[in-house]
């Protein structure tokens, strides 16, 4: 027979060694967003701006202050010219958004679905994908000129290849087993493109959104390179030919603001397209 | 046999540096400078008096800084990678100079009659249909690099001459002069503006019609030296480097621009040398650079009552802050004025 | 309508995967189909349901399937398939919306499915809201609502647990015992096969041959009691016996691949 402890004995009591609890070595590696610290990350770090560029003999033209750049945008914005650039830069925004993103999506689907679209159409977006937008601006001029046409294609045409990336890698990473599966029951093509390999692709395809959205973003910089009177990419070129720094950090920041709000948009869209994640 | 042959090396180049540094005498040290230019003819003095070794018997070592644009010598010379920067006048440069982060010192380049840079370009179609002189260029649609450069200056320039309203002309932005090139080829601007090496090949094809210079028509102050706060107050530092400019710039005047006949240098014995020199720091053939030279002072003076003009115009414009002017922005103990 | 397994012959690439395999699936009739793993048991499955193509031989079918049937060849898979951006009810009706059946047919056709698995209830879950069981059970629901003749099962609970498996095997022994249909089940568990089947096809290692068709003798619809189990124990055993080495063999052989 083996003696056993007294069940009602601390295990702790036992006085000749010690217990110790073990160590907790978990932590970490989980982290949590709260939304508080970031705003407040933000406010702290506004805060020690303004004190650099007000209290520090910081040259406001190498650091405008958050006041001076927040003054520039009031005045932009009571002066109505503020509204003027930043709905034609909208729409130009949007138009090449819209051109390239269903491009992309075409483009992307043939090189998912079909052999010769896939071998003929990889090799040329691998080709033309890294061309920067900025060196072609010659060409497009000579071909589309320098009214609408020349700005909406430099937007629609970086927002093409990487949509065209995004959605033929989605189709490709729909599961072959619900392909298989739609197949088992004869259903038709069209229906199987329409039913599974859509919303297959979705997640990529948003997540390509993304990016696209903030391609289309910088590339208004570029596209109003090409004779634009007005548009938040003229207004910040205009700023840094003119050294108007305060100007400058103020397109800056619309910029900013409407990369913020599209990632919110996008964030909607997905809740709204991908709940079933 | 070589180890003597070394040795003798070795003690001929000890002479000639000693040499050398006593040739440099009347200066008490060598100081350290560097200068913040683009290769273009219009600086040619900087590369003369730097390759020939001006600036050294003036007791500065110098380093010369390229950029390829205007904008960036500007902000260079705010922020002290270069002591003293030269390149044209643009707004930008103003409204650093109005900020008080640097001050002009001396003039370099002008438009000037004979003299020809910056030229009135039109496309095939508009020359078809008229577009004749640069009077013409009243109601026509033309490229120029960036709001407030100096090729919209100079357009200002022109509107003031012929009567007419600088809103008369559409005038496009197109940041770069391969952008303004494609357009005026591809006949979607009636008229560009291009320095003359960049517009001479499509001249030569045929595909653009020249028709004036910008020289010819309203001569102004194109570029000039200027320097940052701590530059300025290093007052032997300044003296000496524009007494070499100058040195450059007169010998410049008297050997090149005292050739020039329809707009190109002649190329001869005495020519030759600084011309090649130039064509040396701006990468181009004796050939083209002797049809391409800038008029620069002898003396290194700056137009100063167009530098005002020219600030108050942008002011007009909207393109310069407000609230200074030629005064605020030149170095008086530096610039010798027209 | 019968299913005929004739000659057929596959390999991928330089692998011969199955070699000169030849059964009947007669109308009505559970055939159950084992063999070592990797002797390609899958694979003639998929070739039987016309989702591959073979290098020699072909599946063909004899007789007309009901004329009720929308489907007559219906794959249950391993990992069940379903679409995880639809609801259950969405995935059941899947298969449905290009049919000839009307919107309300169609609603009556999914409520049947559902209620014959259990899964009524759950009609608006997504997939991943659901254990692994209940997705299985909605992947069977989306095979009975197009009414097949035969269905073609690919180690259905594989993916499993074995309390789960156990449930949804009693599953299918009703469902198989309700109507007038037929299947092939493919299987590497051979309780599964012996309660399920009405004859076992035995697959050598790879290139799979047929090996042996065996009976299972006691009826389907008795199988449920105890005697009956212990008189099939045997026939498990046997069937162990002649899969035995060939799986030893065959685990190696997929060990050095």
């Amino acid at each position: 027979m083996l003696d056993r402890a007294d069940v009602t004995e601390s295990p702790a009591g036992d006085a000749t060694e010690v217990a110790r609890p073990v160590r907790f070595r978990g932590a970490g590696f989980t982290p949590a967003t709260s939304r508080h610290a970031g705003w407040l990350a933000l406010a702290a770090a506004l805060a020690v701006w303004q004190a650099a560029g007000s209290l520090a003999p910081v040259n406001p033209l190498f650091l405008p202050t958050p006041v001076a750049i927040a003054r520039a945008l009031y005045q932009l914005a009571i002066s109505g010219v503020l509204w003027q650039h930043v709905s034609v830069s909208l729409l130009r925004i949007s138009a090449g958004w819209a051109l390239g993103t269903a491009s992309g999506i075409v483009v992307g689907f043939a090189i998912g679905l079909s052999r010769i679209a896939r071998s003929i159409g990889i090799s040329f977006v691998s080709a033309l994908f890294p061309i920067p937008k900025i060196a072609v601006l010659p060409l497009l001029i000579l071909w589309l000129g320098i009214g609408e046409a020349p700005k909406v294609a430099t937007i629609a045409l970086g927002v093409f290849f990487s949509t065209t990336i995004s959605v033929y890698s989605g189709v490709d990473a729909v599961p072959r087993n619900l392909i298989r599966m739609a197949q088992s029951f004869d259903v038709p093509f069209a229906t199987i493109v329409r039913r599974v390999i859509w919303p297959g692709a979705l997640p990529s395809i948003l997540a390509g959104f993304r990016i696209t959205a903030s391609v289309a973003l910088m590339l208004v910089v570029s596209a109003e390179m090409i004779g634009a009177e007005t548009g938040i990419g003229t207004f910040v070129l205009q700023a840094g030919n003119l050294m108007q720094t305060d100007q400058l950090m103020a397109g800056i920041v619309i910029l900013s603001a409407f990369g913020l709000a599209v990632g919110k948009l996008i964030s909607l869209l997905e809740a709204r397209l991908l709940h079933w994640r | 046999m070589i180890r003597y042959a070394r040795l003798a090396m070795t003690a001929l180049l000890g002479l000639a540096t000693l040499l050398t540094t006593l040739g440099a005498a009347h200066a008490d040290q060598m100081e350290k400078a560097r200068i913040g230019v683009l290769r273009l003819s219009s600086s040619a003095p900087v590369f003369i008096a730097q390759d020939k070794g001006y600036f050294r018997d003036a007791g500065l070592e110098v380093e010369l800084k390229f950029f390829d644009a205007a904008q960036p010598v500007a902000v260079a010379t705010t922020t002290g990678d270069v002591d003293v920067g030269i390149t044209a006048f643009t707004a930008g440069l103003y409204n650093l100079a109005g900020k008080g982060t640097l001050k002009i010192i001396a003039g370099m380049s002008r438009d000037r009659p004979g003299y020809p840079l910056i030229g009135y370009f039109a496309s095939n179609k508009a020359y078809e249909a008229g577009l004749k002189t640069p009077k013409d260029l009243a109601g026509k649609r033309i490229a120029i690099t960036q709001v407030g450069s100096s090729f919209h200056y100079s357009l200002g320039l022109l509107a003031d001459k012929y009567g007419f309203k600088l809103s008369d002309m559409k005038l496009v932005p197109l940041q770069s002069m391969s952008n303004m090139a494609a357009a005026l080829k591809g006949e979607t601007v009636d008229a560009a503006l291009l320095p003359v090496s960049a517009a001479r090949k499509l001249m030569d094809d045929g595909e653009v019609k020249h028709l004036g210079w910008v020289g010819d028509e309203t001569p102004w102050q194109v570029s000039g030296v200027f320097a940052g706060p701590k530059t300025l107050a290093d007052k032997e530092l300044v003296t000496r480097l524009l007494s070499a400019l100058q040195r450059a710039e007169r010998e410049y005047h008297d050997v090149v621009l005292a050739t020039v006949k329809d707009g190109h240098a002649a190329i001869d014995d005495k020519t030759k040398p600084l011309l090649a020199i130039i064509g040396k720091y701006t990468n181009l053939p004796v050939e083209q650079v002797a049809g391409n030279c800038a008029y620069i002072d002898p003396q290194g003076r700056l137009d100063v009552k167009n530098v005002d003009d020219q600030i108050k115009w942008l002011q007009a414009q909207g393109f310069a802050d407000k609230g200074y002017d030629a005064e605020a922005i030149i170095a008086k103990d530096y610039v010798k004025a027209d | 309508m019968d299913l005929i397994a004739d000659h057929i012959s596959h390999r991928f690439g330089t692998l011969d995967v199955l070699d000169d395999v030849s059964f009947t699936v007669a109308a009505g009739e559970v055939v159950a189909i084992v063999g070592p793993s990797g002797c390609g048991k899958s694979t003639l499955l998929s070739i039987l349901g016309g989702l591959l193509q073979p290098c020699a031989g072909q599946a063909s079918l004899r007789g007309a399937p009901p004329s009720e049937s929308l489907n007559p060849l219906t794959f249950v898979f391993q990992d069940f398939a379903l679409l995880p951006w639809s609801t259950v009810a969405e995935n059941v009706e899947f298969p449905l919306l290009h049919s000839r059946l009307s919107a309300q047919e169609r609603r009556a056709a999914v409520d049947d499915a559902l209620r014959r698995t259990h899964l009524s209830d759950f009609r608006a879950a997504y997939p991943k809201q659901l254990s692994g069981g209940m997705r299985q059970r909605a992947g069977i629901a989306r095979a009975l609502a197009v009414r097949p003749a035969l269905l073609l099962m690919d180690e259905p609970l594989s993916a499993l647990d074995s309390q789960t498996r156990e449930l949804l095997l009693e599953d299918f022994v009703r469902l198989l015992a309700e109507g007038s249909m037929g299947a092939i089940y493919v299987t590497h568990n051979l309780e599964e096969a012996v309660r399920l089947a009405d004859r076992i096809v035995v697959l050598s290692r790879r290139p799979g041959r047929v090996r042996d068709v065996v009976s299972v003798p006691v009826p389907r619809g008795e199988r449920g009691a105890l005697a009956a189990r212990e008189h099939l124990l045997p026939l498990q055993n046997e069937l162990w016996h002649l899969i035995r080495a060939e799986a030893i063999d065959a685990e190696r052989e997929v060990q050095h691949a």
